[in-house]
C-alpha cells in the first residue's frame, strides 16, 4: 500500500525542496536538543508541563493520587538534583 | 489571511517574538485546512490523527512537499518555540516527535522512490536492567531527523535483543544507552555478545548516557561515544562511513 502510494505520488516530489525541508526539521530538532540539555540540568526530563511524572520507573518524588489511571504528580522542586530521587 | 484552524490559531499565540510570528504566520497563512489541522494535531501530540490526516492528504493529491512544509514542519516549528520558552517540556516534545514520525512514515516511501536514501540503519536501546529512556528517545528523535532509519528496542534490552534487532534490520550501527553506573557494564557484555556471535565486524557500536564517558567507551570496546544527542548523530554518520570503508577494503 505504501509502495503503491509512493509510485502514485513520486512524480509530485520536488526532491531538492524536500531536502531543504528535512534540513529545516533537523535544525529544529537541534535547537530542541540544545534546549533540552539546559533544561535537564535542573528539571527532571520526565516531568511534563503539568508537573506529572511520565517515568516508567520509581522515584521518591512521585506522588500517586487515588486515580490509578492517572500519572503521578512530581513533587520535585527543580532545586535539588532530581537523579538522586530515581530508583536505582 | 489569518490562520483558519482554531486550535492552530491558539497555538500560534504562544509564539511571542515578532520575527518568529512573522516567519511562522507567513508559512501557515493560506495553507489548506487539512494542513493546518495536521500541524495542530502534531503540536498536541495526537499521532493517530497525524497518521490519518497524512494518509487522507496524500489520497487527496497533496504532495509530499506540501505535507512536509505546510503540515508537519509548521507544527514542529511551534513545538520548538514552546519548548524554548518553557511552555512545554521534554515529555511533550517527545510526544510531538512521535506524531511527526507518524506522518513521516507515509512520506518516506515517496522520498525513497524519488531517490532519497536513508543515512543508515541504527538500533537503539537502553541496556539490561536500566529503565531510563529519555536520553535515548532524544537521540532517536535527532537520528530520525537526520535521515536515519531507527529501530527502537526500548529499555531493559538484553544482548540478544540488540543482536536480534541488528540482524533482523541489517543495521549498520547499534546504539546503547545507560543511565545507571550499575547497568553500564551491560554495555561491555553486549559488545562481547556480538563478538561471540561473530557479528562484531558487521556493525559499529556506539554508547552514551549521563554516567558514560569516552574512557569507559574505550574500555568496553565501543566504536564511539556520544556526548549528547547532536553528537550521537555526528558519530552515527561517521560510523556508517567507517563501516562502508571497512567492508569495501
Amino acid at each position: 500500500m505504501a509502495e503503491e502510494q509512493a509510485r502514485n505520488n513520486d512524480s509530485n516530489v520536488d526532491y531538492e525542496k524536500a531536502r531543504t525541508s528535512l534540513d529545516r526539521l533537523y535544525n529544529i530538532y537541534k535547537d530542541i536538543a540544545s534546549t533540552a540539555d539546559e533544561v535537564m540540568q535542573n528539571r527532571c526530563p520526565y516531568k511534563d508541563a503539568s508537573s506529572r511524572c511520565t517515568a516508567k520507573f520509581g522515584c521518591r518524588n512521585q506522588f500517586f493520587t487515588s486515580d490509578p489511571t492517572s500519572l503521578p504528580a512530581c513533587a520535585g522542586s527543580d532545586q535539588i538534583d532530581y537523579r538522586e530521587a530515581w530508583d536505582q | 489571511m489569518p490562520i483558519t484552524h482554531e486550535g492552530l490559531a491558539r497555538e500560534f499565540e504562544f509564539v511571542s517574538s515578532p520575527g518568529e510570528r512573522k516567519h511562522i504566520s507567513e508559512a501557515i497563512d493560506g495553507t489548506a485546512p487539512i494542513m493546518q489541522e495536521m500541524a495542530y494535531e502534531l503540536i498536541v501530540g495526537n499521532n493517530t490523527e497525524v497518521d490519518r490526516l497524512t494518509q487522507e492528504a496524500l489520497a487527496d493529491g497533496f504532495t509530499a512537499n506540501q505535507l512536509l512544509d505546510d503540515g508537519l514542519l509548521n507544527g514542529m516549528a511551534i513545538v520548538g518555540v514552546k519548548f524554548r520558552d518553557n511552555l512545554i517540556f521534554v515529555p511533550e516534545v517527545l510526544v510531538a516527535a512521535r506524531a511527526m514520525k507518524a506522518g513521516m512514515v507515509h512520506i518516506e516511501p515517496i522520498l525513497s522512490a524519488s531517490g532519497a536514501k536513508p543515512a543508515g540503519t541504527i538500533i537503539m536501546g537502553t541496556v539490561k536492567g536500566d529503565l531510563h529512556d529519555i536520553g535515548k528517545n532524544l537521540c532517536i528523535m535527532m537520528l530520525r531527523g537526520a535521515g536515519f532509519v531507527v529501530h527502537d528496542i526500548g529499555v531493559d534490552s538484553s544482548p540478544d535483543d540488540f543482536i536480534d534487532a541488528a540482524e533482523e534490520h541489517s543495521a549498520e550501527v547499534v546504539g546503547m544507552s545507560a543511565l545507571l553506573t550499575t547497568t553500564m557494564p551491560n554495555m561491555g557484555r553486549t559488545i562481547a555478545a556480538f563478538e561471540d556471535m561473530g557479528l562484531r565486524d558487521e556493525v559499529r557500536i556506539m554508547v552514551g548516557g549521563a554516567p558514560v564517558t569516552q574512557d569507559f567507551a574505550d574500555e568496553m570496546g565501543a566504536d564511539a561515544y556520544g556526548d549528547n544527542a547532536v553528537d550521537a548523530v555526528d558519530k552515527a554518520k561517521e560510523l556508517v562511513l567507517l563501516l562502508a570503508e571497512l567492508k569495501s577494503s
